[in-house]
C-alpha cells in the first residue's frame, strides 16, 4: 500500500499539471478571441470576391481560363493538410489526418497518383510514422499569417499546376464551427471553382486593360483567399481544439486530486488507528 | 453612392460618398453616381472620396475595384488611414531612398525594390498632405 508520503507526492504533481493545464487553457482562450476576430474581419472580402469573380468570370464568357477549367481525364491528386506544429490539442490532428487517409482509400481511388504534401510537424510525423513519403512539409512561421503569405502560397501552387504537376489540388483542413467543435474538411482549390452565374447585369462591363489577364488576377487572389482562409479556420479550429482538451485536462485533473486526498485521508486515519491500538495494546499489557 | 474598402483581413469602412478618385494602372481616375459597371486592377496610390463636403484620403496598394449599380466596392491587398502614417518618418525614409536611387551602382533587382518603395512613400506622403 502506498505511503502517506507517496501519496502527497502524487497530489503534489497532480496540482502542478493542473496549474498547467489551466494555463495552457486561458492562453487558448485568449488567442482564441483574437483568431475569431481575424477569421469574421475576413468574411466582407471573402464573400465580396467570390461573387464579383462569379458575375465577371460570367460577364466576359470567361470559364475556359486555364486555372478555371477543370481538366478532362485528371489524374493526379494532389493533397496539401493543414496540421498543427504543436500537440495537445485534442483530435484537431488525428481527426483530421484520419479522415483524409478514409478519402485516400475511398474517393481517392479514382486517381492514378495522389501526392501529399503538408503544413505542420503533427502531420509530418504521422506519415513518417506510416512510412509515406511527402511530397513536400513545411513547419509554420512564428509570425502571424499574411494575405502576403497567402499570395505567395498561391503562386507556388498555380505554378505547380500549371507545370501540371497535378490536375487538382485538394485543402484538407479543419473549419472552425465553434470554439468547440471543428469540422474536418477536404476542398478542391485547383481548379478554381467559379458557380455559374444567376444574376442579370445593367449592361456589359468595362473592363480596365484585357479582361482575360484581369480576371486572371482576380482568380489568383480569389486562390489566395482560400489558402488565406483556410489557414486562419484552421488556427482558430486548433486553439477551440487545445481549449478544450486542457480544459477537460484540468477536469480530470480535479478528479483525480478529490480521489488522491480521499485516499490520502484513509491512509492518514489508518495509520492514526493503527497506533492508537498499539497504544492501547501497550496499556492494556502493563495493566 | 455606396463605397466600401476592404482588405482580405478586414472591412475598412462602409460609407455613402458623393466622389471617389483613386489610382489606377494609367493613373488617377474618377467615378461620380451612375457609372457603369466597371472594373479595374488598383496600383498604390492614393484614394480620395468626398462625403457630405469632407474629403477623406486612404492610402491604397494592390487589388481592384468594382463599381456597380452606384456601389463601389475596392478589395485592396493594404490600406492605410492617414491617421495610421506618420508624416516625418515618411519624409525622411523617402529622402534615404532618393539619396540611394540617385547612386549609379545598383543591380536592376535593387532599382525595382527602391522605386516600389519610393512609390509607396510618396503615395503615403500624398494621403497626410
Amino acid at each position: 500500500m502506498a505511503t502517506l508520503k507517496d501519496i502527497r507526492k502524487r497530489i503534489v504533481s497532480v496540482k502542478n499539471t493542473q496549474k498547467i493545464t489551466k494555463a495552457m487553457k486561458m492562453v487558448a482562450a485568449a488567442k482564441l478571441r483574437r483568431a475569431q476576430q481575424a477569421l469574421m474581419g475576413g468574411r466582407p472580402h471573402a464573400d465580396f470576391l467570390r461573387e464579383s469573380l462569379t458575375r465577371l468570370v460570367g460577364a466576359a464568357d470567361a470559364y475556359d481560363l486555364p486555372l478555371l477549367k477543370k481538366r478532362e481525364n485528371a489524374g493526379k491528386a494532389h493533397l496539401l493538410i493543414l496540421t498543427s506544429d504543436r500537440g495537445l490539442c485534442g483530435g484537431f490532428n488525428g481527426n483530421l489526418l484520419r479522415f483524409v487517409e478514409h478519402w485516400r482509400s475511398h474517393e481517392g481511388k479514382e486517381f492514378s497518383e495522389v501526392e501529399i504534401s503538408v503544413i505542420g510537424r503533427k502531420g509530418r510525423d504521422f506519415y513518417r510514422a506510416k512510412k509515406i513519403e511527402l511530397d513536400s512539409f513545411e513547419s509554420w512561421s512564428q509570425e502571424a499569417f499574411t494575405f502576403a503569405d497567402a499570395q505567395a502560397m498561391a503562386a507556388k501552387w498555380q505554378d505547380r499546376y500549371e507545370a501540371e504537376e497535378f490536375d487538382v489540388l485538394y485543402l484538407g483542413f479543419n473549419h472552425f464551427k465553434s470554439a468547440i467543435s471543428q469540422e474536418t474538411t477536404l476542398k478542391t482549390v485547383l481548379p478554381v471553382t467559379v458557380e455559374p452565374q444567376s444574376e442579370t447585369l445593367p449592361g456589359p462591363v468595362a473592363f480596365e486593360g484585357d479582361p482575360k489577364a484581369l480576371l486572371k488576377q482576380l482568380v489568383l487572389r480569389q486562390l489566395a483567399t482560400e489558402f488565406y482562409v483556410a489557414v486562419l479556420e484552421s488556427q482558430a479550429s486548433e486553439l477551440g481544439a487545445r481549449m478544450s482538451a486542457m480544459d477537460n485536462a484540468t477536469n480530470n485533473a480535479g478528479e483525480m486530486i478529490d480521489s488522491l486526498t480521499l485516499m490520502y485521508n484513509r491512509a492518514r486515519q489508518a495509520a492514526i488507528t493503527t497506533e492508537l491500538m498499539d497504544i492501547v495494546n501497550g496499556a492494556e499489557a502493563l495493566g | 453612392m455606396k463605397l466600401k474598402i476592404l482588405t482580405p483581413a478586414q472591412q475598412i469602412t462602409a460609407t455613402e460618398a458623393e466622389e471617389i478618385v483613386a489610382y489606377g494602372p494609367k493613373g488617377e481616375f474618377g467615378i461620380l453616381p451612375g457609372h457603369a459597371h466597371f472594373v479595374t486592377p488598383l496600383a498604390v496610390g492614393r484614394l480620395v472620396f468626398t462625403q457630405a463636403g469632407a474629403r477623406h484620403a486612404y492610402l491604397v496598394a494592390g487589388g481592384y475595384m468594382e463599381v456597380l449599380d452606384d456601389e463601389v466596392v475596392v478589395a485592396a491587398d493594404q490600406v492605410e488611414t492617414a491617421k495610421q502614417i506618420a508624416t516625418e518618418p515618411t519624409r525622411t525614409r523617402l529622402g534615404e531612398l532618393e539619396k540611394k536611387l540617385g547612386g549609379d551602382t545598383l543591380t536592376p533587382e535593387e532599382f525595382a525594390t527602391l522605386t516600389t518603395e519610393r512609390d509607396l512613400q510618396q503615395a503615403r506622403l500624398s494621403v497626410v498632405s
